[in-house]
């Protein structure tokens, strides 16, 4: 990882997991001896309508936590691509389900197929959020395999675990496939 | 007050600083006889005990004058501290004295509360039917249309019945007694600290200075004479019957549970 | 001083953890063993941590049916020899008032923690604020003081909670951390270290427990239980705790001592950063979340070639006045930014020695952006 820090964005609809995702993706750069320092919508505003997770990560201590303009953005719902597409820096990347989200015609925009992998191949929905996490850290390459690993059983109920796993996996090819 | 339990007093402290004809000291005396009659049965040790108050007439019974662990506090808030002091320490006998509108107004909440919960406390309430201290305004224990300081008219509200509320929100041990039967209130008051979990023992203690002179209850006498004569000892199998006008039901009314 | 070295109950290492449940574990760090609360936002979370976590270690732990009886069962706690604290959000602290007045008076050592949320009154409940600088320093009746720190991170919610539990125990005195929302919410790194420095309540055996012979000595702390027959109360009273209320000597000493005791170690208490200092034209003044955007801010400032710094105020209540002086007297001008109508500003303006000292005040329930402190350095050199 570079000296800058790293501002990451995620938003979706409440109840598609966005919080968790975003601790995870915050205790992953800790456990990692990274710098991290995340919040989130809170209260009504996450369980219902549009709700976001912001992420800092670097390796060094974060001077501001909050998230001035994204280095990378995640849409996970047509209505938060909506709401937080204008808050993602000039060279920033978005990364969008690719079935849930029409984007603009901007640069540096991905579709990656979350979702369609969560209900054909995971036969869970609600494992969407975890795949992206893999998502994230296999296009950034933070991450080692092992430290998500252990982020995501320190968080998830144990009986979601296995599935878990397997979303972080695929998450994790769709992310590197992607950085390539 | 007997010599024997001069033991249980501070010695700086000369004189009560209640009003001549007033229960308190009377109540005062009787807390100090049934801790004395539970230690000789060995069944507490007045080193044990935490005396709790608010603030008014009767939280001046323990404050200053018990020589034990006193805790003199907020109006109202005396039983939600001894709470506190209970939890941090459960070695400690936990007795909270006040008043009726200590307890059963600023505090009712508190009160209601800690007997949902079962705190073991066992709280004492000093009822006269009045504010005293702060000059003969109506308390909501004050009966219907009594003259006060704040009802000139006379109060057109009901009093709380204390017991069967604190009953209804799960007392362990709920009596009320009058300082004019003293020794059935040395056993409530006996009773209430060793029945684990929340007891409550209503005592009637007259007022003569501010609840007395609005009756027309003169001297302190009348006013005794006045609740012997209105209070029936609660029977179990007649629970509904009436009391006399302006009387109190006085007995046992939840034994431990 | 009777001070120990001992271990947070978590093992040492980095961690993730939101601000609330940092200032839980500094609190349990810190030897917390009673927490009394009620449920609000934005604190509930240290409710949450320490309701989950005292029942492992023996402690006890009381959800009240109020603030007021919160407060009253921490102050019981603690004369019941349990190092005892609350956590509380703007209506909730105006409930506590009387007993912080009561906790003051008794000198009865206890910490609360306010997450501060957008006021006056239920105002915006999820949303940050800092209008309660005043609230806890005046906000009972009468003359006394309490200790506040003023947390800008995660980990300074850790650090800073055991901090207040040192203060509050050495000087018998009511300790807040004066948070924000935007840290309670906030999740970051912290690194629990692998022992912290505590303050033991001192309690010498047959000394008055609430007078002592120096105008602004500390008396010994005894515990209920321990055979000293104490006579604690909120009226005024003697150095054994009978009551003197005609006695205008004594409560004249008492008040003055209550005060003296913490404004005589403003000093010691006295905790801020620098940043860029040295050659700092315009010094911004901040504390708590502020400080964080006011640093990138003069980072920002800095790469733009202007003589900008910051000072970082750590401990809020008693008021660090000298290094304000310090830089006045260097002819140093100041930007206050607070999410609040000025405050502290108007604090740092008595010690500013008449140098400029300009606002940046903002109400409206967000925290104050690094861009809109950048533009306000620029408006005002």
């Amino acid at each position: 990882m570079d000296a800058k820090a790293h501002e990451i964005r995620l938003a979706g609809l409440g109840g598609q997991g966005v919080i968790l995702a975003g601790v995870l993706i915050g205790q992953a750069a800790v456990l990692q001896g990274l710098f991290a320092a995340g919040s989130n919508s809170y209260g009504a505003q996450a369980r219902g309508s549009t709700c976001q997770a912001e992420v800092v990560v670097g390796a060094e201590p974060i001077d501001y936590p909050h998230v001035e303009a994204a280095d990378l953005f995640v849409a996970m719902s047509q209505g938060a691509y909506d709401g937080y597409r204008a808050g993602t820096a000039p060279e920033g990347v978005v990364l969008y389900d690719s079935s849930l989200v029409t984007p603009d015609d901007g640069p540096n925009q991905h579709g990656l197929a979350v979702t369609e992998v969560a209900v054909n191949e995971l036969k869970n929905k609600q494992a969407a959020n975890v795949v992206w996490v893999g998502a994230i850290a296999g296009f950034t390459g933070w991450f080692s395999d092992e430290v998500l690993e252990k982020a995501v059983a320190e968080n998830v109920p144990a009986r979601f675990l296995e599935l878990n796993r397997r979303a972080l996996a695929r998450g994790l090819a769709l992310g590197r496939e992607l950085r390539g | 007050m007997a010599r024997a339990l001069e033991k249980y007093l501070r010695p700086q402290v000369k004189a009560t600083p209640f009003c001549p004809g007033c229960g308190h000291g009377v109540l005062l005396g009787l807390i100090l006889r049934a801790i004395e009659g539970l230690e000789q049965e060995g069944r507490l040790a007045w080193s044990e005990m935490l005396f709790v108050s608010g603030i008014g007439c009767a939280a001046w019974i323990p404050s200053p004058n018990f020589k034990a662990d006193t805790l003199h506090t907020l109006h109202g808030r005396a039983v939600a501290f001894a709470v506190g002091a209970k939890a941090a320490n459960p070695a400690l006998k936990v007795m909270v004295v006040s008043g009726d509108g200590d307890l059963a107004s600023i505090g009712g909440n508190h009160l209601i509360q800690a007997a949902r919960r079962g705190n073991d406390l066992t709280v004492v309430c000093a009822n006269n039917q009045i504010y005293g201290m702060t000059g003969g305004q109506v308390a909501p224990t004050t009966p219907v249309n009594l003259p006060t300081a704040t009802t000139p008219g006379g109060n057109p509200y009901r009093p709380f019945d204390l017991c069967k509320l604190v009953e209804a929100a799960g007392a362990s041990y709920v009596a009320r007694g009058s300082v004019t039967r003293p020794y059935d209130l040395i056993d409530y008051l006996s009773r209430g600290l060793t029945t684990p979990g929340f007891s409550f023992i209503e005592v009637l203690s007259p007022c003569p200075t501010q609840f007395g002179r609005r009756q027309r209850l003169d001297s302190a006498a009348a006013m005794f004479d006045h609740l012997r004569e209105t209070c029936r000892y609660y029977v179990e199998t007649e629970p509904e019957a009436e009391t006399p006008a302006g009387g109190f039901l006085l007995g046992e009314f939840v034994h431990g549970r | 001083m009777p001070s120990r070295t001992a271990q947070p109950l978590l093992p040492p290492g980095p961690r993730y953890l939101s601000g609330n449940e940092a200032a839980a574990e500094g609190a349990l760090a810190a030897g917390c063993r009673l927490y009394a609360g009620y449920p609000i936002t934005p604190s509930s979370e240290i409710m949450e941590r320490m309701a989950a976590r005292l029942p492992e270690i023996d402690g006890a732990f009381l959800q009240m049916e109020d603030e007021i009886a919160s407060i009253s069962a921490v102050v019981g706690g603690s004369w019941s020899g349990s190092k005892s604290m609350t956590a509380t959000s703007g209506p909730g602290l105006s409930l506590m008032q009387e007993c912080l007045g009561y906790a003051a008076f008794t000198e009865t050592p206890l910490v609360l923690i306010d997450v501060q949320r957008a006021g006056p009154c239920t105002g915006q409940a999820t949303k940050v604020g800092g209008g309660d600088i005043m609230a806890v320093k005046y906000g009972s009746h009468g003359d006394y003081q309490v200790v506040a720190f003023s947390p800008w991170s995660v980990a300074e919610m850790f650090s800073l909670t055991v901090e207040a539990f040192n203060w509050s125990e050495r000087l018998r005195v009511p300790a807040f951390l004066l948070a924000e929302e935007a840290t309670g919410h906030l999740r970051e790194r912290v690194d629990i270290p692998e022992t912290v420095e505590l303050y033991e309540r001192d309690y010498r055996p047959g000394e008055a427990p609430f007078g002592h012979p120096e105008a602004d000595g500390v008396p010994s702390m005894p515990r209920f239980g321990q055979g000293e027959n104490l006579m604690v109360t909120g009226s005024t009273h003697d150095d054994w705790g009978f009551r003197k209320t005609e006695d205008p000597v004594v409560q004249d000493r008492l008040v003055r001592r209550l005060n003296q005791k913490v404004l005589s170690r403003a000093d010691d208490l006295c905790r801020y950063e620098g940043y860029e200092l040295d050659d700092a034209e315009l010094v911004v003044v901040a504390y708590g979340f502020t400080a964080r955007a006011a640093l990138r801010a003069v980072r920002l400032a800095r790469a733009q070639g202007v003589k900008a710094g910051l000072l970082r105020l750590i401990t809020i209540w008693p008021f660090c006045s000298r290094p304000l002086a310090e830089l006045a007297g260097r002819g140093a001008s100041f930007l206050a930014p607070e999410m609040n109508l000025g405050q502290v500003a108007g604090l740092v303006r008595q010690a500013a020695q008449g140098r400029p000292v300009h606002e940046l005040t903002q109400v409206n329930g967000r925290s104050i952006a690094p861009r809109a402190i950048l533009q306000k350095i620029g408006e005002v050199l």
